[in-house]
């Protein structure tokens, strides 16, 4: 266990909320979908899209439970919009939109990349998703780690994508110098180990 | 365009809040400006530039930035980042510039 895993046990919390973070296109939602549909909940949480930023508001899941020998956990899935730096509209219009439907997205993107950041501060822990399939050198997962490390929110680092035979979850092991979770949120590998580690940092 | 690199010393940060600072960078990309803070930003600084960045963009002149902590960072050990000695800033409209750790 992870001295960020035991610093949470200590509360031993039985409802806790679980925010899922990342850059656009990690898988985030579909991260989400996946637990969603795995606890039992008919419907997904979002959509998916090849489009960045199809995920604009913050979304959550209550009622998640789950369990092992020690005991459930009563979990609040948060689905966030991927925070960027940047938001160009005429990305938008490569994938097809309007000029005009581009940039109210691009609008739209602004604001929800404002309510991520904002719901850093509502979370009990964090999974941190990143497209293994990329270079996660992105400094954009180093500002959300380091912003959760300030706040003591216990991190679980989700390589996703692992499915892709581009996906390499040592590099991204080797770049965080932590624990990951190699997992697919698109064919549900590695998601026993994602809801173990999630009942450990809970103090499960 | 033509495109300038301004050095910012700890002197001249030194004395600024998050909020002054966050200005004072966006300011400066907005004038085509590509900064190289010594000292670096710390995560806090990063996510208040990012929240003030995106009231900003007004999606003709101004799109955003590109930033990068060169040092290598570790997720082991809180507080990390006090090794980071320098953060880049460049403005996002420069397409062609990009800046990376290699």
């Amino acid at each position: 266990m992870s001295i960020l895993s035991r610093l949470f046990a200590r509360s031993r919390k039985t409802r806790v909320t679980i925010g899922i973070l990342g850059a656009p296109n990690a898988g985030k939602t579909t991260l989400a979908n996946r637990i969603s549909n795995e606890c039992g909940n008919g419907e997904p949480l979002g959509v998916v899209s090849p489009v960045p930023h199809e995920t604009r508001d913050c979304k959550a899941l209550e009622h998640c439970v789950i369990s092992d020998q020690n005991g459930s956990l009563d979990l609040t899935i948060v689905d966030t919009p991927g925070i960027a730096t940047s938001i160009d509209y005429r990305e938008f219009q490569q994938h097809g939109l309007t000029r005009q439907d581009s940039i109210q997205r691009a609008k739209e993107a602004t604001r929800g990349v404002i309510k991520a950041i904002q719901s850093l501060d509502k979370m009990d822990a964090a999974i941190v998703v990143v497209d293994a399939a990329r270079a996660p050198f992105d400094q954009i997962n180093w500002t959300v780690i380091g912003n959760l490390e300030a706040r003591r929110i216990p991190i679980i680092v989700a390589a996703n994508k692992s499915d892709l035979t581009e996906a390499d979850p040592e590099l991204v092991k080797e770049t965080f110098q932590s624990d990951i979770i190699p997992i697919s949120a698109k064919d549900g590998t590695g998601m026993n180990e994602l809801y173990g580690s999630i009942l450990s940092v809970s103090g499960m | 365009m033509d495109l300038r690199i301004n050095f910012v010393t700890e002197n001249t940060t030194r004395k600024m809040n998050s909020t002054q600072k966050c200005d004072f960078i966006i300011s400066k990309l907005k004038t085509d400006c590509v900064l190289v803070f010594e000292g670096g930003l710390n995560p806090e600084e990063e996510a208040a530039l990012i929240e003030e960045a995106m009231t900003q963009i007004d999606h003709q002149e101004f799109l955003g930035y590109k930033i990068l902590n060169p040092t290598p960072l570790r997720m082991n050990g809180l507080f990390s980042r006090k090794n980071v000695r320098m953060t880049v800033i460049a403005p996002y409209n420069y397409e062609h510039l990009s800046i990376a750790l290699v």
